[in-house]
């Protein structure tokens, strides 16, 4: 026999979706992420455009990742007309996909995610209750908020970060109030680590392949080969290193009818990709402070529960404040407006690949003789993550079925927020519907 | 005041514009937001005072959607370029029909998208406030909610981008040979882009006055062809009935 359950338009995730699970008796049948968000034709919009007007454009792809789509693509036509950006602007840059993400992480975990774990409907309703966390919130985004805003002159799409550098910068002084303010707010960090590492959260079992990038040295963001393992190996063995320009041998986009979004798989396999991934395959790589601080939480990476994903972005939250704190130190004395190259256009192919909040981000575009965008393509975090979410959402319902129909819902929905899922990337909400054949 | 946010086909970042002001707090204890998916579970369905809405229409279902939408409340403000003008979504309007879906998604996906052609919400629904800005500026909806709590009618600006550089004694981009879309686009930013040395992209919208054929006679001095002329009022705010009928016109 078969049974319905539907929570309609899941809330406090990024975008519309219905999740459909279909049980009967205990065996899950079949489980669909069903993404209804009206589909994106960013791909197909920009073609026949000149090549300097397409990272503000598809930065437009999302306002919770617009730094991240517009860094991505800033690279890649870069590689494509041939233009080297100098030290300075990559630094910058590398300061706006920082604010991206500790925005990113600081909305998401405190907004979105820990309103479940305390047993508030919003983090309206929590924040009478709890406002030392709504606190904790605010300093992190005041001060993420402040980077953004220093660097690109808006916080939601940036103005200023044009092909071949910054046409503004800011001021020596204003890089040091920057430092200063971070070098307070990484508190408030620390604490969110301690936070979400004393959250109970259910063990779940999930396909153990985590990508990223990776990079000799650092905690790849910006630049890097494509690293992906299988976490639960000893040495994380079974690692595939791709270079960019091999994506498209491995990472295979396709489609489902019941998805506007596109779902991936990594040469044939299920993937995971976001703050998880990074923990995960680069731990060694973060800062001194947040591995102390993941140290001292009961979760040990690498993991294979995507819950713990949470608490890989608050472990984030440390590392991407010491770093920023590095880059703008070395910054304080030397900031100068640099001029803009002027760009001849040319003929060329470009990949771009970063580190977005939620995975590892590709664009890549073909820009013809006359700068104009000819083909353009793009692979989003969230489409790599949809196909690793059914298979996890599979293997966790059989644990649930005891429970009545709107926990089962509410449990999956905690699920699926803890993947941080971007559905205006990958285009764009959720409701769930569950099917009980008994 | 029963407020509801909802979202179309847009990136939702004017909704992260209203989550992320400084005076949520303060707009909180003025406004009660019934119905806010992206900050919590849908529960209400009852009529609404104000409704802000993201986004443009670009799939058949989100027309009922937004009808219902429009029965349920007093008021209604398109949020941000998306919703008042069509935004970047919209650029897909002036591709051929089908072509777009074929390049992304492929031919034989297109019966599942539902697609219908980009269009700001007013092609569907009577708008009584339009809240420009690709994303909107917090003060603006701050300053907007304050007069709808107060009970004032809310009146729109009527000047340019260029007026509020001029006030800001910013050098002019055009003057640099810069093609900037200042002239031609409703202000309220306070030149925010040419203020960063970076050309106004357009993105509020298409000023009520604007004289378009001095604008793509300067752009031509500037050796902007007519070609991307076009594509520069097709950008953000090419369904505006203005600009609209200019294309059209560049087009014979």
């Amino acid at each position: 026999m078969e049974k319905t359950i539907r929570v309609n338009r899941l809330s406090k995730i990024e975008g519309h979706a219905n999740l459909s699970v279909t049980v009967e008796g205990r065996e899950v049948k079949d489980v669909k992420m069903e993404v209804f968000e009206a589909a994106q034709y960013y791909e197909a919009m920009v073609c026949g455009k000149p090549f300097h007007e397409v990272p503000i454009t598809m930065g437009r792809i999302c306002g919770f990742c617009s730094q991240a789509h517009h860094n991505t693509a800033l690279a890649a036509i870069e590689e494509a007309v041939g233009v080297e950006p100098t030290k300075q602007t990559k630094l910058l840059r590398e300061l706006l996909q920082i604010g991206q993400i500790l925005t990113s992480h600081s909305l998401h975990l405190y907004f979105l995610a820990l309103p479940d774990y305390l047993g508030f409907d919003n983090a309206i309703q929590m924040a009478s209750r709890h406002p030392e966390y709504v606190q904790q919130a605010l300093e992190l985004k005041h001060a993420a908020t402040e980077l953004v805003v220093a660097i690109g002159a808006r916080e939601i799409h940036s103005i200023n970060a044009l092909v071949g550098g910054f046409s503004s910068v800011p001021t020596k002084s204003k890089i040091s109030v920057l430092a200063a303010k971070l070098k307070q707010s990484k508190n408030a960090a620390l604490e969110t680590v301690k936070l979400f590492g004393s959250l109970k959260v259910p063990e779940v079992e999930s396909p153990p392949r985590y990508a990223c990038l990776s990079a000799e040295g650092e905690y790849a963001v910006m630049d890097g080969v494509i690293e992906s393992s299988e976490c639960k190996t000893p040495e994380r063995g079974k690692c595939i290193v791709l270079h960019k320009n091999e994506y498209r041998r491995h990472v295979q986009e396709y489609l489902k009818p019941y998805s506007t979004a596109k779902f991936a798989s990594f040469g044939g396999e299920t993937y995971f990709v976001g703050a998880l991934a990074r923990v995960n395959n680069n731990f060694k790589l973060l800062s001194e402070d947040a591995k102390k601080a993941a140290l001292e939480t009961s979760t040990r990476f690498p993991s294979a529960c995507p819950f713990a994903n949470n608490l890989a972005q608050a472990i984030e939250l440390v590392h991407f404040h010491d770093r920023a704190i590095e880059i703008l130190d070395g910054l304080t004395q030397t900031i100068k407006q640099e001029p803009i190259p002027r760009i001849t256009p040319k003929a060329g192919k470009g990949i771009g690949v970063t580190e977005a909040p939620r995975g590892t981000l590709i664009h890549e575009y073909e820009v013809g003789a006359d700068g104009r965008v000819v083909t353009a393509n793009i692979v989003t975090p969230t489409a790599q993550n949809l196909r690793h979410a059914e298979q996890t959402i599979k293997q966790y319902v059989p644990r649930l079925l005891h429970l009545p129909d709107d926990k089962i819902s509410l449990e999956l929905e905690k699920l699926v927020r803890a993947y941080d899922p971007c559905f205006s990337c990958s285009t764009h909400f959720l409701k769930l519907k569950l099917d009980r054949k008994r | 005041m029963r407020a509801g946010v909802f979202s179309f086909t847009a990136c939702y970042g004017c909704q992260l514009q209203i989550i992320k002001m400084e005076e949520l707090m303060e707009v909180l204890k003025a406004v009660d937001f019934v119905d806010f998916e992206l900050v919590s579970e849908k529960k209400y369905d009852g009529p609404l005072d104000v409704a802000f809405v993201e986004g443009g229409i670009a799939r058949d279902d989100q027309i009922p959607e937004l009808k219902k939408i429009r029965e349920r409340t007093q008021f209604l403000v398109a949020l941000g370029a998306c919703a008042c003008d069509g935004g970047i979504p919209a650029i897909k309007s002036f591709m051929d029909e089908g072509e777009a879906e074929r390049i992304v998604y492929g031919e034989e996906f297109r019966k599942h998208l539902h697609a219908v052609s980009p269009r700001p919400i007013d092609k569907y629904v009577k708008v009584e406030y339009y809240l420009r800005g690709c994303p909107i500026e917090r003060q603006e909806f701050h300053k907007l909610v304050k007069e709808l709590v107060v009970g004032r009618r809310p009146r729109e600006k009527r000047h340019s981008v260029c007026l509020e550089c001029k006030i800001k004694e910013n050098r002019c981009l055009l003057d640099y040979g810069v093609p900037c879309m200042g002239p031609v686009t409703n202000g309220g930013c306070f030149a925010l882009c040419p203020s960063n040395n970076a050309a106004c992209e357009g993105c509020r919208g298409a000023l009520q006055d604007a004289n378009l054929a001095a604008f793509t006679a300067l752009l031509e001095r500037l050796g902007v062809s007519r070609a991307r002329a076009k594509q520069m009022l097709e950008r953000f705010s090419g369904r505006t009935s203005l600009f609209e009928s200019f294309v059209e016109k560049m087009r014979e």
